[in-house]
Parts: C-alpha cells; structure tokens; sequence
C-alpha cells in the first residue's frame, strides 16, 4: 500500500496531518537493508511505495483502508441477500446465506483492489470461493485466516 | 630474547595487518565415504563432518523424517544437504526401512545449485553444480555394477555432461579393473581418482571405492580418510580445482549492547541510569543540545534535525557507558561481575551506537580443510596482541608508544598513564590474552541463560516457541526468481532485491486520484484539534519497549531503561519533527529479513516472492509510533469514524461483531 496516498488519505480526512506528514517521510523514502540467513546485503533496496509491516502505525492505516473498501462494497453491491463482511488485518472473511451475493461481493472487492492497486491473492480467492464450511470447522477469533467465504443460514432482521 | 626475523629498526604507527597473511586455495576439500547406515551419518556429523567442504555420503539408509532431522543439524553446522533414498523394504516384524540411498553436504561458502537425482533398480545418485563443475555420487550395492553403468548414461543423457568438467565418487562395490560403470567413464575420458593398492575397507583389500573426474586438471586424489573411523569404509580425499569459497560477508556496522547487567533488577538500573544522566545533563553536548532546541522551529532544516538527533544519541549512549563505569567502582561485586562490565565496555563500535547504519564486509571464518581462513575475532585477536607488544616493547625502551596507538588500547584513561603503568598494563593483557584467547565471553552466556529463563516462563509462552522452533520443518531451499536460482546468501539478496525494485517499478499511480476516492469511500469526518505525544504517553511507549534492533543498533530492551530525562528529550525532539516534519536519517532505514515459509517450499526450491519480508525500522521510531498507535486522541478518531467491522489492534469494536456473528449463526447446540 502506497505511503503516499495514505498520507494525502489521512490530509483529506483531517486525521493528524502532521503526523501524515511524518508518515509519508518515514514510509516513503525507507533504505531497506536486505538480508537471508545473517548476511547483509551491499546495495540497499530503497523502498517508496510500500508500508512497512513492522510500523506500530501500519494496523491502523491498514484500517483506513480496510474501512473504506468495505464501505465501497456496501455501496455497490446489488444483491439483497443479508451478507456480512468482517477484516482483520489484512484478512477478510465473508458471510451470507446467498452464495451469489458473497460472489458479488468478492467481485467488487477484487475491483476496488485492483483500482487502488492492491496487491492481493487471486488463487485464493478462486478454489475458496462457493467452498461452504461445516460449522465445526470454523475456524476460532484470532487464527490467521486469509479470504473465507461463509455461506450459511442468517437470522432474519438481523440487522447487518 | 633474541629477535627471529625482521630488523631492529624503529618501527612508525603499528602493522596495519598483524599476523601472516592467509589466502584461501582455489580448491574445494572433498570427502566421500560410506557410513553405512545413519549412526555412522551422525559419527561424521559429531567429527565436525572431518572439516571437509563437500562431503558425498553412501548409504546412510535413513527414512524422510529421519533425513529432515539430520538436515536440521546438517544446516546448523552451514551446509546444504541433498538426499536421494533407496527403495524401501519390510522386515520380518513388517517395519519398514530404507536400504542404500546417497547424500550430498555442501558448505554453504560455496557456490552451488542442485542437479538432478536418481534412484535406478536400487542404485542411487546425486549431483550438484559447483562452480561450473558437477560433482556426482553414486552408491551401487554388490551386483548392481551394470545398473551403475546404465544410471551414469541416464546422467550423460539427461545433463549433457560431454563438454562439462565433472567428478564422479562414490562406493561402487566394484574394481575399476572390472567395473562397467568404470568403463564408462573411462570411455568419457575420465582419469582414476584413488589409490588401487590400497584397500577402501578397514579390513580388506579390496578397492571399491573410487572416483573419477574428466581430466588431472579438473580433481586430484589426496589420500583415504584413516584417521578416523566412522564406519567399516575408510573413505577417501579429492580435491576439487579451480573452486573458490567465499567467505566475505555483508553486515551492518556492529554496535555494543547496553542491556541491563544480569544482577540488577530493572528498577536499580534505571536508577543508575538516572544518576548518570544527571551527569550528562552538565556535558557540553548536553549544553550544546539545548542551546540547538532553544532556535524557533522555523528557522530548522533537515540538518539541524540531523545534528539535533545525533547529539541526542551521543549524550544518551555516554549515559549508558557512564552506568556501567559507575557500577564498576561499586564495592563488593564479583570478579564475574566486574568481567561482564568490562567485556560490555569493551565492545567496540560505540559511534556506530544509534548513528546512521552503514554497510561492511567482513571475512567470516571458514574453519574447513584446506581453508584456514581465521576469521575476523581470531584477528582481532592477534591485532590486539599485536598492539600490546608494541607497547610493552617501546616502553621497556624508555619511549612513549604512539598517542593513537596507545588511544586504540585504553581509549579513556590512556592520556593519564605513566610509563610503568602503562608497562603493567601492557603485561596484563598480554597475559590475558594468551591464557585463554578462545574463551567463551560471559554475556553469550548470559544470553544462554536467559533463553533458559524465558523457557521456564510461567506463561508457557517461551516454552510454546521453543517446541515450536525445534518442531519447525527445515526451512532451506535454493531460491529461484526469473530462471536464475540461488544458494548462497549474497546471491539469494541479489535475488530479493531484483525482485523488489522489478515489483516497484512497475507501480504507475496517480496518487491524488486514488486517494480522492479512498477518501470519498471512507465518508466525511470532522476537523478535529491534534496535539502532539505527551511525556506520558511516550514514557509509557518507551517502557513497552521491546523487539530486535533497528538499523542503527538500538534494541526494545535498551530502550526501556531510558531514564526519564533522557524520555524529555527524547520528546524535545519529536516535537522538533512535529513542528517541522523532518526526521533524522536513522528513521528512514530498516532492515529487512526475509525468510522461508517452510510450507512453500517444494523439492528444495522456493520463489523469491515465497519468502517472507520481515521489516525492522529504528527503535526509536517504532517506540514513538507504537505511543502514536495507543493515543487517546487516535483511538477517540478510530471510535468515532473506523468501520466497525474492521479489526486493527486489541480491544477493537470487531472483536464485539465476531462474537455477535457467532452467537447469531451457531446452532444452540454448538454455542458452548
């Protein structure tokens, strides 16, 4: 994810614009030194596009975005089939009881992605997809989970 | 004492390279043998694998998982191993077991790649490219000579090996004289490498064990390994020309560690701390630091950010070494006590503390036959030696050793020292030094001990990484991006660094476009009035510091027995940043660690996109991010404006929707 467009992201929304500033410095002018198995690379990889993982702030801005595409999605999906979507981290799992209406969801997701230039899974997103789970095999809250599609009964109204 | 060679003239500064001069030979050791079954694989392991640089191995008759084992050692002692089984079998009680199968460790000094392996009708063999070279071994049980034979033309076949140099070893069970597959290399214009007056086998004649290569040029016979004996088989030396082996390295510019001494609970060392940087606050850095924090914030650049941070380091890295020269004059401590005070003083590398990373090579010692490259702390050593000498020479001359000289020795106190003392100081440590150079120093193992403390954590959480890193698969792979494939590690970080700069420099975006529309998607927000981080909240930061060191030599566990005034202006400083959005160089550096994800590598290969980047930017910063992530003001934003279907730290609303979904989707049944 691009540093630049977080910070002028974070200028737009009026969230802290000095420290946007700070951020922009930080993540988009990074001299990388490289290294496998404790040697250290000669030439350092300068990196300007990319959000470090290991920046405390980096959750949080992946947030920011997280948020805005799931907003997207709601916005744009057609289907009315009561579908929910939850993100953590970079991890996002899909609910409904319509297995058209995940599908349509995973759709707009992959474009926003791609329109934003996000780097994301397709492989995954095509032999998980229309897969339904066993309840039993669900996996607990706060296991490493990439894209899940969940088709499954929702209680009528109830409100998502 | 009689002077052996040189002149007695008077020599001007010191040596600038003590000891004699070391080239490592153009040629690789190699060491092939037949173990006879997986104890004698692991006797070989336990005799340092003989020091060898290759090493072919001949029926070690070990399963897959039994082999994934051996590999884990293999790789601890830095080889790369290459296995080709034998065929399975059952014996009367139904176990299964494998008979045969060869083996092949390469230290990782040498350039190499993986070739091919083949298990034909019982005879097994594997080959790797060194240097252009294929180095092949062969294991052909009694019998098996003509099957031998027809596997090496399945080699010449499959690899067109007429117009490459090669070295075939290997246990063929068979003479030469006699042999078919001798035949055929012979026919391939291969020269005989092994003596045939001498038996292969500890109690026999014969000679079974045997080599050949494509011309005298190419590999030389160096004799049987009957030195040692791993198993009923002597085993023999070749050396393989024209191979280098690397053992120039990369590193970041080392630094001293200033972690808590081991006897001290955190609050008495923060309490040292604090007493010391009372002293600081009376230096003239201090004073010039402050005079720099008193100019208005408009009349700031980049530079002065810089220098701002720079003296800032300094005083705090004069504080850290302030402590542990006060502790030292401390009454009542233990010699083991005053010798890992010492040994943390004497680290050097103390501009490199927190300043600016940069790049060095450095020679790694190679402790391998025919290689006996010492390494850097063997010259450190002798250079060390060298130095004291000198000294204790000129001064029993009645002359004072060179300023920068005797600076390079005692770097405090040297200004103050008499002839005589500087004549005992000089006896002492060569005294020191020689009675045991190699001695392992005390903070290691003091590091082993607190590996040791944390696995007996109640929490169970060290324990958990530890079974899990002993349980981990081995995660050694030859690395491929773009057709080209990689063993070594310098090469593997060329592989990581095309592939990076190829994968940024086809991202073409328009910025202000993309974040218009992140910024419509997300919804409108109110302006709200930011303040800059309280003491407090990077007081708190700085005392949860925690994880490995930036580029710039700071750790988590330094940093949180920062003394409170050392945090003011730390702070002194962020606001600079706040104020002018410039930030010291150091934070614009990260180091990044790629390693395997054991579950994407597939026949000992991997991609480079396969590995898995680890990014570890300055201390400093992460702390002062990590007081950002948690403030109040942040958090009240996040609140207000987040989706709250989107999960970024802990105790976010998501945890609550989790719960919600489950609880409305589980059957009752299953909601226990």
């Amino acid at each position: 994810m691009n540093p630049k467009i977080t910070a002028q992201m974070m200028r737009q929304l009026q969230l802290a614009p000095s420290l946007a500033d700070l951020l922009e410095r930080v993540w988009g002018s990074q001299n990388r030194f490289l290294e496998f198995d404790s040697v250290v690379h000669h030439d350092t990889l300068a990196s300007h596009c990319s959000m470090p993982q290991g920046d405390p702030l980096s959750p949080f801005c992946l947030a920011l975005w997280a948020s805005a595409g799931l907003r997207h999605v709601d916005a744009a999906a057609t289907n009315t089939a009561p579908a929910l979507t939850l993100c953590y981290m970079d991890d996002r799992s899909m609910w409904s009881s319509s297995l058209d209406a995940i599908i349509e969801r995973v759709n707009i997701w992959s474009a926003w992605s791609d329109f934003l230039k996000v780097k994301t899974k397709p492989k995954l997103s095509l032999s998980m997809s229309g897969i339904v789970f066993p309840f039993k095999t669900y996996i607990p809250i706060g296991v490493k989970m990439k894209l899940l599609f969940w088709v499954c009964p929702l209680p009528p109204n109830d409100g998502i | 004492m009689r002077r052996l060679t040189g002149f007695a003239g008077v020599r001007v500064g010191e040596a600038c390279l003590p000891g004699p001069k070391q080239k490592s030979p153009d040629l690789a050791s190699l060491l092939s043998i037949n173990v006879g079954g997986a104890p004698g694989a692991w006797r070989l392991l336990e005799e340092n694998c003989s020091e060898a640089l290759v090493i072919c191995l001949q029926e070690i008759n070990m399963k897959p998982d039994e082999w994934t084992a051996y590999l884990r050692m293999v790789n601890k002692m830095g080889y790369n191993g290459f296995y080709q089984p034998g065929p399975s079998s059952s014996d009367k009680w139904g176990n299964s077991r494998t008979i045969g199968g060869t083996a092949m460790l390469i230290h990782r000094t040498l350039s190499h790649k993986f070739a091919w392996s083949q298990s034909h009708l019982g005879v097994q063999s594997v080959g790797v490219w060194i240097h252009g070279k294929l180095i092949l071994n062969i294991y052909s049980p009694p019998g098996h000579d003509a099957v031998a034979a027809q596997l090496l033309g399945q080699w010449w076949a499959t690899n067109k090996l007429d117009s490459v140099q090669w070295v075939v070893v290997g246990d063929f069970n068979a003479d030469p004289e006699v042999s078919s597959a001798a035949r055929f290399l012979t026919l391939q214009k291969g020269c005989l490498l092994g003596n045939p007056e001498i038996g292969s086998r500890w109690d026999s004649s014969k000679f079974i064990d045997w080599g050949m290569c494509s011309s005298p040029e190419v590999a030389s016979f160096e004799g049987h390994h009957d030195h040692v004996s791993i198993s009923d088989h002597k085993g023999f030396w070749v050396h393989v020309h024209q191979i280098s082996c690397s053992s120039i390295r990369g590193r970041l510019k080392p630094a001293p560690s200033w972690i808590k001494p081991s006897w001290l609970d955190s609050c008495e060392w923060v309490e040292l701390l604090e007493h010391s940087w009372t002293k600081i606050r009376t230096t003239p850095t201090h004073a010039t630091w402050e005079k720099s924090m008193h100019r208005p914030s408009d009349s700031v650049d980049s530079v002065d950010v810089q220098i701002e941070w720079n003296l800032f380091i300094k005083n705090l890295n004069q504080c850290f070494i302030g402590a542990y020269e006060n502790l030292m004059l401390q009454p009542g401590l233990s010699d083991d006590h005053i010798h890992e005070l010492a040994q943390r003083l004497k680290k050097p590398g103390r501009r490199a503390k927190g300043a600016i990373a940069t790049f060095q090579w450095f020679q790694d010692a190679c402790c391998r036959r025919g290689h006996p490259n010492p390494g850097e702390k063997i010259r450190k050593l002798r250079r060390s030696l060298a130095r004291l000498f000198e000294v204790r020479r000129l001064v029993r001359q009645n002359i004072r050793p060179p300023e920068n000289l005797l600076q390079k020795l005692w770097p405090t106190t040297h200004e103050l020292l008499s002839l005589d003392q500087l004549l005992c100081l000089a006896q002492d440590g060569i005294t020191d030094v020689q009675r045991n150079p190699l001695k392992r120093p005390i903070v290691g193992t003091l590091d082993c001990m607190n590996g040791k403390v944390r696995i007996n954590d109640p929490t169970l959480k060290g324990l958990a990484s530890w079974v899990k890193r002993k349980t981990s698969a081995v995660a050694s792979a030859t690395v491929h991006y773009m057709g080209r494939e990689a063993s070594q590690p310098q090469e593997v970080n060329s592989l990581i660094h095309q592939y990076w700069t190829d994968l940024w420099r086809r991202s073409d975006i328009d910025v202000g476009h993309m974040a218009n529309k992140l910024a419509m998607d997300f919804g409108p927000t109110q302006e709200h009035e930011w303040q800059p981080l309280t003491l407090n909240e990077l007081w708190t930061a700085c005392r949860n510091a925690k994880g490995a060191m930036g580029p710039d030599g700071y750790s988590g566990s330094e940093l949180k027995h920062m003394p409170l005034g050392a945090i003011g202006d730390f702070r002194r400083c962020s606001l600079r940043w706040w104020e002018t959005s410039y930030l010291p160089k150091q934070f614009m550096q990260s180091r990044q660690i790629n390693i395997h994800k054991p579950h994407k590598i597939v026949n000992g290969k991997a991609e480079v996109s396969d590995l898995r980047p680890l990014s570890v930017l300055s201390c400093f910063w992460r702390v002062y991010s990590s007081a950002w992530a948690t403030n109040s003001q942040l958090a009240y934003w996040a609140n207000l404006y987040f989706d709250e279907r989107v999960a970024h730290g802990k105790g976010t609303t998501v945890q609550k929707s989790w719960r919600h979904a489950f609880r409305t989707n589980m059957p009752p049944e299953e909601d226990t």
